[in-house]
Formats: structure tokens, sequence, C-alpha cells
């Protein structure tokens, strides 16, 4: 038996919406005045239900479902932004929430400052960085460009340089959010290259897709989330089939 | 989240190297760009203390002696006070898209912010001794609770930046409501006068600011040689405590709900 990493023990998620939250102190002051504390009505958006789910060391998982169903959320949920509003997640091992490539560059430093910013936000020591620094500039192929401030990046340079860094930092665990939408075509199959060979390297990987071809080729398991729940979870051909007859003949 | 002892917690200690990318950060967005560099930290207080000294000295004849060191010794920490209270009010919305994707302890933005803040203070401080030269004054071993008040008004201004920054995800008008207070507070604490120039009757005011005895404390460092009394110390002490005890318990409830806020 494998050792899970993830673990989710019954967990839901569920938000408040306000229909007039008061952004204002006046609104506040307003409401106290006409004694209507609980007046603005609050809603509670469901996004998980119900969910338990166990990810081994190893598994490399496709995440689909369509826009809004919770898979960001369930990203959010493994890194831990949000806290769960019922259940237990447990997680074991470092994980590289790469919800974003290159989460707070700033862009009037140049790329590789922004290197060492970026390692640090995701919360990765500076040994490390250093360590790997090489195969990092190597791997972004930015050559000059390194130098320069990132705000005369391309959005490719940008997402280049972002992976760059968050491949190379020995997480165990690696949450991908769509972000290979960006970057040309030659740059994702490098990604999607170097992310196989992690998950070769014995690493955790799960990726949040809408490409079914992808899944097919990496993903060794598919999980399918529709109306806040999981419909399927198996490999990757039973996972493209549920969610093309769900999504794509509609 | 794993259990992190709440000193760790609240001052960050498990993500030196996060602190240490983001005031870098600071301080190059800051100067990269600028002619004078690190030199406007000193000018602003500077120039401001030199109008005020005009004004009140050959206007308004105040007769207070020493009165140029008087404002300067108070202007520097102040100015860094009101700057730490303002970014510490936006780093947590400012950062909105940042909080949103990468597990981050919000605390952090707030702390390298009011970080960056400090250094630029300490970096002012020789303004305050080219004062000294120029007025001959000889600084006493008084002094060295300068340096003492230094690290508290830090603690302070890092609580109350704390309790601002969260506010401000609720209200958006709590950037109006600081720039408000700040504007009355400058002229509740001692900062361009002696607090013994305060009638009597109303000096009891000065224990009720959060960072009137503090003021109070580095004109005496400063100017007066005069070491503060042990009820002084426990009136900053008891105000700074206050202050972190309250935003680390508005921390605590929060952290979580401010992000889904965002």
């Amino acid at each position: 038996m494998k050792q899970a990493v993830i673990e989710f023990k019954n967990v839901s998620k569920s938000f408040q919406t306000w229909h007039d939250r008061p952004e204002s102190l006046k609104t506040v002051l307003a409401q106290m005045a006409k004694l209507q504390f609980s007046s603005s009505h609050r809603d509670q958006v469901t996004v998980l239900e119900n969910i338990d789910l166990q990810i081994h060391r190893g598994d490399f998982v496709g995440i689909m479902g369509r826009n809004g169903v919770g898979k960001s959320t369930l990203l959010k949920l493994i890194s831990g932004i949000y806290r769960p509003s019922h259940g237990k997640i447990l997680t074991h091992g470092r994980i590289a929430p790469l919800l974003e490539l290159g989460a707070g560059f700033a862009t009037e430093l140049t790329g590789y400052e922004n290197i060492f910013l970026n390692a640090s936000i995701l919360g990765f020591s500076r040994d490390l960085v250093r360590r790997r620094l090489d195969e990092i500039i190597e791997f972004a192929d930015l050559k000059q460009a390194l130098d320069q401030p990132v705000r005369n990046y391309s959005s490719g340079m940008l997402v280049r340089l972002g992976f760059a860094v968050a491949a190379h930092l020995d997480a165990e665990i690696l949450l991908f959010d769509e972000i290979l939408a960006v970057g040309d075509v030659g740059f994702q199959a490098k990604c999607l290259k170097k992310i196989d060979e992690l998950h070769a390297e014995g690493r955790t990987i799960i990726l949040v897709t809408h490409t079914p071809e992808q899944v097919e080729k990496f993903c060794t398991r598919c999980i399918v989330f529709n109306q806040r729940h999981i419909v399927q979870d198996g490999s990757a051909q039973d996972g493209v089939r549920v969610y093309n007859e769900l999504f794509a003949g509609a | 989240m794993r259990y992190m002892p709440p000193l760790t917690d609240y001052f960050c200690l498990r993500r030196k190297f996060l602190l240490q990318n983001l005031i870098s950060r600071n301080l190059k967005i800051r100067y990269r760009k600028s002619l004078l560099g690190m030199m406007w930290t000193v000018l602003i207080p500077a120039s401001s203390a030199v109008v005020y000294y005009v004004i009140f000295k050959f206007v308004m004849k105040v007769t207070v002696e020493n009165y140029l060191l008087l404002i300067l010794s108070g202007l520097i920490p102040w100015t860094f006070f009101v700057s730490a209270l303002n970014s510490g009010t936006e780093t947590i919305v400012g950062n909105y898209s940042l909080l949103n994707k990468v597990p981050l302890p919000p605390q952090a933005l707030v702390l390298s912010d009011i970080m960056t803040h400090f250094l630029n203070f300490m970096l002012s401080l020789p303004v305050i001794a080219v004062v000294m030269v120029i007025t001959e004054t000889v600084p006493g071993v008084t002094l060295l609770q300068y340096f003492v008040l230094m690290g508290l008004l830090f603690l302070q201004s890092y609580g109350l930046g704390l309790i601002f920054g969260i506010s401000y995800v609720y209200f958006r008008d709590m950037r109006f409501v600081v720039a408000l207070i700040l504007q009355f507070w400058f002229y509740l604490t001692p900062v361009m006068y002696a607090s013994h120039m305060v009638p009597e009757d109303f000096r009891f005011l000065l224990w009720l600011n959060p960072v009137g005895v503090t003021f109070e404390g580095f004109h005496a460092a400063a100017v007066d040689h005069r070491w503060l009394g042990a009820n002084e110390w426990l009136i900053i002490l008891a105000w700074c405590l206050g202050t972190n005890f309250l935003a680390y318990g508005l921390l605590q409830r929060q952290k979580y709900r401010i992000i889904e806020l965002l």
C-alpha cells in the first residue's frame, strides 16, 4: 500500500457571499443606527461537499471539471491558503503551490533577483535556491534578459522563469493550476516533459487542466468534479471518457 | 497548518529568508531609480524640521532651549511611525493577488514593510548627530534610552499596523480614517513641543496616548539628558504589549477569513 501524502476526510468548503456586505464604515454606522445588525443577508455557497480523497506518493493526478466547480478551491485547500469549513485535511511533505507561476514577481527587479524573491515567497530556503540556481537559470533559458527588469519580459518569458524556479525546488508535492495555458507550444512541451521527469523521480503531481490529451498522456489517475462532488476517480482513460460524456457532448 | 509557537508565528521567525527578500525588494523598488536614493529618507524629515524651526522660533518666538534638536529628535521617529502605519494599513489589501495564490502569513507583509521603514529610520539618525554637533550639544549616557525607545516604537507600530491592515480588509475607508487619526495624533503627541510645555492639568492625556510617553522619552533621551522613571517605562511597555496582544488575537481569528474576503 502506497503512502497517502494528501488525505481529505469528509471535507466541505463553503463561502459566505454577502449581498450587501458593508464595505464602508458609513454603511455599518447606518445599519447600526437603524438597528439592522443582521440585515445584510448572507448566503452560503458550497463549493465542495463531503469530499473523501486520498492521494498517494508518486501519483500524477489530473483534475478535470467545468469552470467554477471547485478545482482551484481544492488546490487552495491542499496548499493551506483556505481552511476547510468542515472535515480534515492531512498533508505530508513539502508542497509547491503553483496556482500562479511567478507569484510575487516584482516588476522593477531583474529576473535574477526575482528568482530569490519568488522562491522565498513559495517557502523555500536560501541554501536550496543557491544549490539549484544554475539549473534554474539554464532551464529558464533567458540569457542576457536575466539581468533585465521583468517589467520588460513577455508573458511567455515570465512563465518560463516562474516555472523554472518552481520545478527545481525539490518539493515533494507539486500543484499546478492550468498554468500551462500560457507560453508557446515548444515551451509547454518542455514544461510537461519536466513535470513528467519530476513524477518519475517519485514526486506527487496534481494538475488541473482542461486538456484531455495532457491527462491521457501523463496522468496515472484522473479525478472529475461536478456539482460539488467527485463524480469519477480512476484511470486517466476513464476520467477523460467521463469528462467528455459529461461536458463535451452537451 | 502546523502548530507554531505564538512568538515564532507572530514575528515570522521561520520565514527569515522571506522577510529578507521582501525588505530588499522594498528597498530596491524605492531607491533604484532615484537620483538621491537614500538621501530622501534624511532630507524629508530634516527639511520639515527646518521649516518648523523657522516658524516656531522666529515667527512665533518659542523660547525653548535647543529647539531644533528637540524638533528633530521627535520628528524623525514620527516620520517612521507615520510611514509604518500607512503601509501597514495598505499592504494586506494591496497584496491581495499574492495572498490568494500562495500560502503566506499576512503578517509577514506588514512586518517586512515596517522593517523597511525602520531601516530608513536608522539611516536618518546621523542627522540628529549632525544637529548635535552644530548646536554644540554634548550627548549624555541618557541617549542610550533613545535606541531602546526606537525598538519599542517599532513594536508599537507593528501591532497598530496589523490592526489597521486587517481592519482595512473589512472597511475600505480605513485608509482615510488612519490619515485623519494621524493628523490629530501628531499634535496630541509631544513631537514639536516638549511635554513640560503642556499645562499640568492636561498632562495625564499623554498617558492615554499609545505613543505619548514614548515621544516624551525621545526628547528626554536626546535633549533633556533625563532618565525616564520606572512608571514611564511601565506605561510605554503596557501600551506596547496591549497593542500587540490585541493584534495577535485579531490575526489568529482573522487570518483565514481575510483571505477569503479579499
